[in-house]
Order: structure tokens, then C-alpha cells, then sequence
């Protein structure tokens, strides 16, 4: 059940972020090493670090950033991933009423499967976040 | 935290099509009274022991468990800013069933939640399963 929590990396980086909602596992800090799980509702406890799912990590990205992470399959059975936001489009509040078309951010190549595709999203939109 | 799992409506259906992996919540059967499990390292012992009660997923689960069993792949579309007069405006979804067919973005309908669109597609990847 360890693959449903995202990777420390992205855990710290979520953090420094702004993530805090409650979360079904931490990671348990002992050493660098040390992953630890553990069930339960709970918000950063300590000295511990929250262990959001990968879910949670996108709708966080999406509903406090406006970046949509999203997923496609080629034919080829290969995932790719875009991000893209709405954001620029709304700098001045008003309201978008001619346009379909967002603004895309980034389109990566296609990886082998969609975990890995998901951890590479999360961490180049967290890039993003960042860069701003 | 209860919302990161599928609802119960989809977690029944999810049993009826042979999902049994891992996870740490559950449906009571009867009153759809969602619990936790109590002690993580002991799950895979009672799911597997206790055949009555209705396991429930987290949202990502279910869709990779789709994709894994069904070669069904679901995403979830941003259209939150299209034009709200003509053309509405929220979260669609897309379904892809390799080599088979697809649900585009123009067949869903427009969601205020990202969850909701994603319950109404399990809910549509169950449809085509079952055809």
C-alpha cells in the first residue's frame, strides 16, 4: 500500500508548498532512510512528515495553483502528460468567453506507465510552481 | 478523508467485478457505513478473511485497477474557464478502452468537482464492462 503515498521528495516539496490537509500516512522521520506508514486522519504531527496520496497531490496542485495536471495514452500504449492552467488568461479576474484553448505549460514525452508518468508530472508542475 | 474513496455505490459494483486488493477502508454491508482499518499490516489478512464486508478503494485505486484489469484509462479535462454561456463550464472526462473504443471529452458532461467527474466516469467504464 506504500505506492498510493507519494514520494518523500514530493511529500517535502508539497509541504513547502502549502499542503496541509489530513492524510492517511506519514513518513516517519529517523535517519533519511526511514519510511514509515501508519493509518489514521491526521495533519503534520510533529516532527513528521505528512504522506499525501497521489490524488491529493494533484487536486492540491490543481485547486491552490490552477494547474491541471492531465494524462493521456498514445497509441502506442504510452502515457505523456500535460499541465496546463487557465491562470494567465485571468490575471485581471475577468472572464474568459472566446477561448478553448488553455494555456499549456508543458507536454512531456511518453514513459512505459502511468506511475511514472504521475511522479514525473507532479514534480515538473511543482517546478513550475516554483519558478513563478 | 472519507472523501478520497470511491463511494459506496461504485465500491459494491467494484466487488461484483472481482476487485480484492488492499485498502484501508471499508463499506459495511446493509448500512453503508464507511470504517477504517484499524492496524494497516493486518489488511491483507482481513480482506481476505472476511468476504462480507464491501472493500473500499481510494479514487486512484479504482482507476488503476481499470486500466490494470480492463485496459480502461480515465483522465479528468480542466474546463473550468470555457465559456460558461455556450458551452458550460467544469470538469470532463475521458475514456479510452485500448484497441476497443473511447468516451471523448465532447460525450461527458460538465462536473463542479474534479471527484465528481471521476465517479461518473468509473461509473460509465462500468457500463462498458459490462457490454
Amino acid at each position: 500500500m506504500k505506492e498510493q503515498f507519494v514520494t518523500y521528495e514530493i511529500a517535502l516539496k508539497l509541504k513547502e508548498l502549502g499542503f496541509n490537509k489530513q492524510c492517511l500516512g506519514y513518513f516517519k522521520l529517523n535517519g533519511m532512510e526511514q519510511h514509515y506508514y501508519i493509518l489514521g486522519d491526521m495533519h503534520n504531527s510533529g516532527n513528521n512528515q505528512l504522506a499525501p496520496l497521489w490524488q491529493q497531490a494533484i487536486d492540491f496542485i490543481l485547486t491552490q495553483y490552477g494547474l491541471s495536471i492531465e494524462f493521456n495514452v498514445c497509441n502506442d500504449a504510452k502515457f505523456h502528460y500535460e499541465i496546463l492552467s487557465w491562470a494567465n488568461k485571468f490575471f485581471d479576474g475577468s472572464i474568459c468567453i472566446d477561448s478553448k484553448d488553455r494555456d499549456e505549460f508543458y507536454k512531456s514525452l511518453p514513459f512505459g506507465n502511468k506511475y511514472i508518468a504521475r511522479e514525473h508530472a507532479i514534480l515538473e508542475a511543482i517546478k513550475l510552481i516554483e519558478q513563478k | 478523508m472519507k472523501d478520497q474513496f470511491v463511494t459506496y455505490e461504485i465500491a459494491l459494483k467494484l466487488k461484483e467485478l472481482g476487485f480484492d486488493e488492499g485498502c484501508f477502508g471499508y463499506y459495511s454491508p446493509g448500512n453503508n457505513e464507511f470504517s477504517f482499518f484499524n492496524e494497516y499490516p493486518l489488511l491483507e489478512t482481513v480482506l481476505k478473511a472476511d468476504n462480507s464486508i464491501i472493500l473500499a478503494p481510494l479514487r486512484q485505486q479504482c482507476i488503476d485497477w481499470l486500466l490494470k484489469e480492463h485496459n480502461i484509462f480515465i483522465s479528468i479535462e480542466d474546463y473550468t474557464f470555457v465559456d460558461m454561456i455556450n458551452d458550460g463550464s467544469g470538469y470532463k472526462y475521458y475514456i479510452n478502452v485500448y484497441g476497443c473504443c473511447e468516451v471523448g471529452v465532447s460525450q461527458s458532461p460538465f462536473f463542479n468537482t474534479p471527484k465528481l467527474a471521476y465517479e461518473h466516469a468509473i461509473l460509465t467504464s462500468f457500463d462498458l464492462i459490462e457490454r
